[in-house]
């Protein structure tokens, strides 16, 4: 599966447009990593915990919108776009999003 | 003096001085070890080109594209918090805040190239960055702490 945040895919030719895919989570944080970025916080400077767990989030999300591509027989998703938000208190919500297409490569 | 009083002065005025206090030592400190930090990674892909141009500009022949990505999430120490208070009152820019957040964009496009590098990529093109506040507005933990996302097509020669 090819992943881009392109409209096209450079090297490949795009024959068919599958729809939209997407793919989200909500992640909230457990309480040891809100008190360990809340004394990191005091001195400042990378809150890791917090990186880590967005990251974490955000592979999730994008392997969710692979799934569904995989479903609707695409083999590339172009245009990718991620969205983060918090819902509620302590919990945030990562949403990946792109258009689902199938590709062939240039000169095939 | 009751007991209520004081545990009011130590909870509120004693701690967050302390707090300030160590910040204002340390903190500068830490950031400037980042920085150090940051400028020798940067040198170490100093080749990799990184736009946010649609299309490719390196002439690389075929290739095969993909998305890389990096994030940071940077807090303000106690002490930018304290400075942030008082500029408050006047109004004004807040330079020393400023500064993390020039920091963890810079430390996340860094991890996006470093991923595109590690993949033998040639250029990164359509590079977006966004910024989002993810953490709750109450707590002090998430005080002016945000998250800072970068993501783009890394181009690797087929």
């Amino acid at each position: 599966m090819i992943i881009v945040n392109t409209e096209q895919v450079p090297g490949y030719r795009i024959t068919q447009v599958k729809g939209l895919a997407q793919g989200n989570t909500i992640r909230a944080k457990h309480i040891g990593r809100d008190i360990g970025a809340g004394l990191k916080n005091l001195v400042g400077g990378e809150l890791t915990g917090y990186t880590e767990l967005l990251s974490e989030s955000r592979e999730q999300a994008t392997a969710r919108m692979k799934e569904v591509a995989a479903a609707m027989g695409a083999n590339a998703i172009v245009n990718v776009r991620f969205t983060t938000s918090s819902v509620a208190s302590g919990a945030a919500e990562l949403y990946a999003y792109g258009t689902a297409v199938v590709v062939v490569a240039e000169g095939d | 003096m009751p007991w209520w009083a004081s545990l009011i002065i130590w909870l509120f005025v004693i701690i967050p001085l302390v707090g300030v206090a160590i910040a204002a030592v340390v903190a500068p400190i830490l950031e400037r070890r980042h920085l150090v930090d940051l400028g020798e990674r940067e040198a170490a892909v100093e080749g990799m080109t990184v736009h946010d141009l649609s299309s490719a500009v390196v002439e690389a022949g075929p290739v095969h594209p993909q998305m890389v990505t990096g994030s940071a999430v940077m807090g303000v120490d106690w002490w930018k918090g304290f400075m942030l208070f008082l500029v408050n009152i006047v109004g004004g820019d807040v330079p020393s805040v400023d500064r993390v957040t020039t920091r963890a964009r810079r430390e996340a496009i860094l991890r996006m190239t470093e991923e595109a590098s590690a993949l033998g990529a040639v250029e990164v093109v359509n590079t977006r960055i966004e910024t989002s506040t993810i953490t709750n507005r109450k707590g002090n933990s998430g005080k002016g702490s945000g998250e800072i996302l970068v993501h783009g097509t890394a181009l690797v020669p087929r």
